[in-house]
């Protein structure tokens, strides 16, 4: 590929995980803001109005899935995952590299699998309905294929934006 | 099958897979290896049912209080507080330590936020005063382990979460060994203190001193009453007493210590809906893993081959801790419990053992792991917070380790010391 053409997939590639770093940070906070204040609204009814409120635990555990499916994708951008890289860091380069395409690969297919797995099980739940809210079940589940649907596009753009910037370095160097 | 699963595991892990992925894929791999591909529904299944638990709605609360709590400056009036009430003694300052993570425990589940908030502010503080740099590091390293003892705590949440066991019991559990650690760490306080002649920090404070102390740093002292005396008594649940927290540290943050703005507001729910992420999608991965795991009865496996070597409850709580400790020198903490609990918990209960019991002492166990190198978390906090070089840290952060490991012993040795509470408390 000629060199603008890969330039121009690398600002692309950089622009798009901005984007989509900071609108899944933005969408994780405000989904925890709602918990927050739906399990303060659920103390207020049931300590001071003695009435307590139905609809109030499944707000909040549904809020909390959409906040940690939005959030795993900023985690993923920030580089915050739980991993060990002390060993991968420690590899020659030529096999170093060879390790880095194997992870590349199998992070990249075990999102995809689950983004299709998860959206035949998202698609079950337009058949019954929540006990509190009465809303379809898909509509919480659908947490999970967006989610996993955002952490492979992102973890794509990402992973293409480090391998441009190494190479920039490389030859720079 | 297991053995496979936990091989393809590691090795994910060796090449620098993220823990929840590495799950994941270690699930995928077992199911490819029993050859039906319609179990491949489980994994999304479990991994959603893995996140969506009652009690897990604690955690971003606990969360989102310690970061809010150290954006409203509430560490500094605690501190005042710790200070005229035991900065008089010999090693003043480690003493102030000590007590001031006591009492931040009681507010916080996470020992790392108390060792980077108490650790910013006392280790330049006791270097001044003539303390070893890496000392002052190590007593706030080895103190921040109350946190997660004293409740509320993320740890025992995740413990209770995945073993069924009622949060109140192990929060009532948890409440004299936490206070153990802190009596184990000012005794050893005082000793290095004397040995090397450690300063007095400050005058005895005078009664009235002491009461006006108390009146400026109340907002910072209720904090603690509510959560732990509202979860003990019964009045809230843990997940309330969370968000009553964060009401309360919203509140004294915006209009009385007034350092809270809206946007440190907003940074605090960015930086805890992260961190919480970062927990709930290992327990959505690791649901997954330990649903394949009890489809071949690895649990029952595991228990049965530890029963046959010894069926002593106490011999076998101490051969599971010395494998935990060990485990979790080279594995983040958080992963460690979240991964050893549904394998060890089993073994534990088929010996007889109290599930309060052994939670505690799993916790504690996890816990002291926070400061074993070269993983330990809050080794590398105080290191950088301290600005003691990591590998003088990792040399003198053993004597700690060996406080902590004798109060786990006791812990192990008594069972009493954390079924009491929870007893007279009806929990």
């Amino acid at each position: 590929m000629s060199k603008t053409g890969q330039s121009i997939i690398f600002t692309v590639s950089k622009n798009l995980s901005n984007l989509i770093k900071h609108l899944s940070l933005g969408l994780a906070g405000v989904f925890l803001l709602i918990n927050v204040v739906d399990v303060l609204i659920s103390i207020f009814f049931r300590y001071f109005l003695r009435s307590s409120l139905i609809w109030t635990e499944e707000v909040a555990r549904y809020t909390l899935i959409y906040a940690v499916m939005f959030g795993a994708t900023a985690a993923l951008s920030y580089g915050e995952h739980v991993h060990i890289s002390v060993f991968a860091r420690r590899l020659p380069a030529p096999l170093g590299r060879l390790v880095r395409w194997i992870r590349n690969a199998l992070i990249t297919g075990i999102l995809l699998l689950m983004t299709y797995l998860s959206v035949q099980y998202a698609k079950g739940g337009w058949r019954s309905r929540t006990l509190a809210l009465g809303i379809p079940r898909a509509i919480p589940l659908m947490a999970l294929p967006i989610g996993m649907a955002l952490l492979v596009i992102q973890y794509v753009l990402v992973e293409i934006t480090r391998a441009y910037s190494q190479r920039n370095e490389e030859e720079s160097s | 099958m297991t053995a496979l699963m936990l091989i393809i595991f590691l090795l994910l892990l060796l090449i620098g897979i993220p823990i929840f992925i590495a799950l994941l894929i270690a699930s995928f791999a077992g199911i490819l290896y029993l050859g039906d591909l319609s179990l491949l529904r489980v994994i999304p299944q479990q991994f959603f049912g893995g996140m969506d638990v009652f009690t897990l709605l604690a955690i971003p609360l606990f969360i989102l209080t310690g970061n809010l709590m150290n954006r409203s400056a509430l560490t500094d009036k605690l501190l005042d507080f710790c200070r005229v009430l035991v900065g008089h003694l010999r090693g003043g300052l480690g003493h102030v330590n000590v007590v001031a993570s006591i009492v931040f425990a009681g507010i916080n589940g996470s020992a790392a936020a108390d060792a980077s908030a108490i650790g910013s502010v006392l280790i330049p503080a006791m270097a001044k005063e003539g303390y070893d740099r890496s000392y002052a590091a190590g007593i706030t390293a080895g103190s921040s382990l109350i946190g997660p003892i004293i409740p509320p705590s993320i740890f025992m949440v995740l413990y209770g979460a995945m073993t069924n066991q009622p949060i109140g019991a192990l929060f009532a559990g948890g409440v004299i060994p936490g206070l153990l650690l802190g009596v184990a760490f000012m005794i050893m306080n005082h000793y290095y203190s004397v040995k090397y002649d450690y300063p007095v920090s400050n005058r005895r404070a005078s009664l009235k001193e002491i009461t006006e102390t108390t009146r400026h740093s109340i907002v910072a002292l209720i904090a603690p009453i509510i959560i732990i005396g509202g979860i003990l008594l019964g009045i809230v649940t843990p997940t309330e007493a969370g968000a009553l927290a964060v009401f309360y540290v919203a509140i004294v943050g915006f209009f009385i210590t007034k350092k809270l703005t809206v946007k440190l507001f907003i940074e605090a729910i960015l930086e805890t809906v992260r961190s919480t992420s970062v927990i709930f999608v290992i327990m959505g991965g690791a649901a997954a893993l330990c649903w394949l795991l009890k489809w071949e009865q690895v649990p029952q496996k595991v228990a049965m081959m530890l029963v046959n070597v010894s069926n002593n409850p106490t011999v076998l709580m101490l051969i599971l801790s010395a494998i935990i400790f060990v485990i979790g020198m080279f594995m983040e903490e958080v992963a460690a419990l979240i991964l050893l609990t549904p394998v060890v918990a089993p073994v534990a209960m088929m010996a007889g053992i109290n599930p309060i019991h052994f939670g505690i002492v799993m916790t504690l166990n996890i816990t002291i792991a926070l400061i074993t190198p070269p993983m330990g978390a809050c080794v590398h906090i105080v290191s950088a917070v301290g600005k003691v070089p990591l590998e003088k840290m990792f040399k003198d952060i053993w004597p700690f380790v060996g406080v902590s490991m004798i109060v786990l012993l006791l812990v192990i040795l008594f069972p009493p010391l954390v079924t009491f509470l929870p007893g007279i408390l009806n929990l």
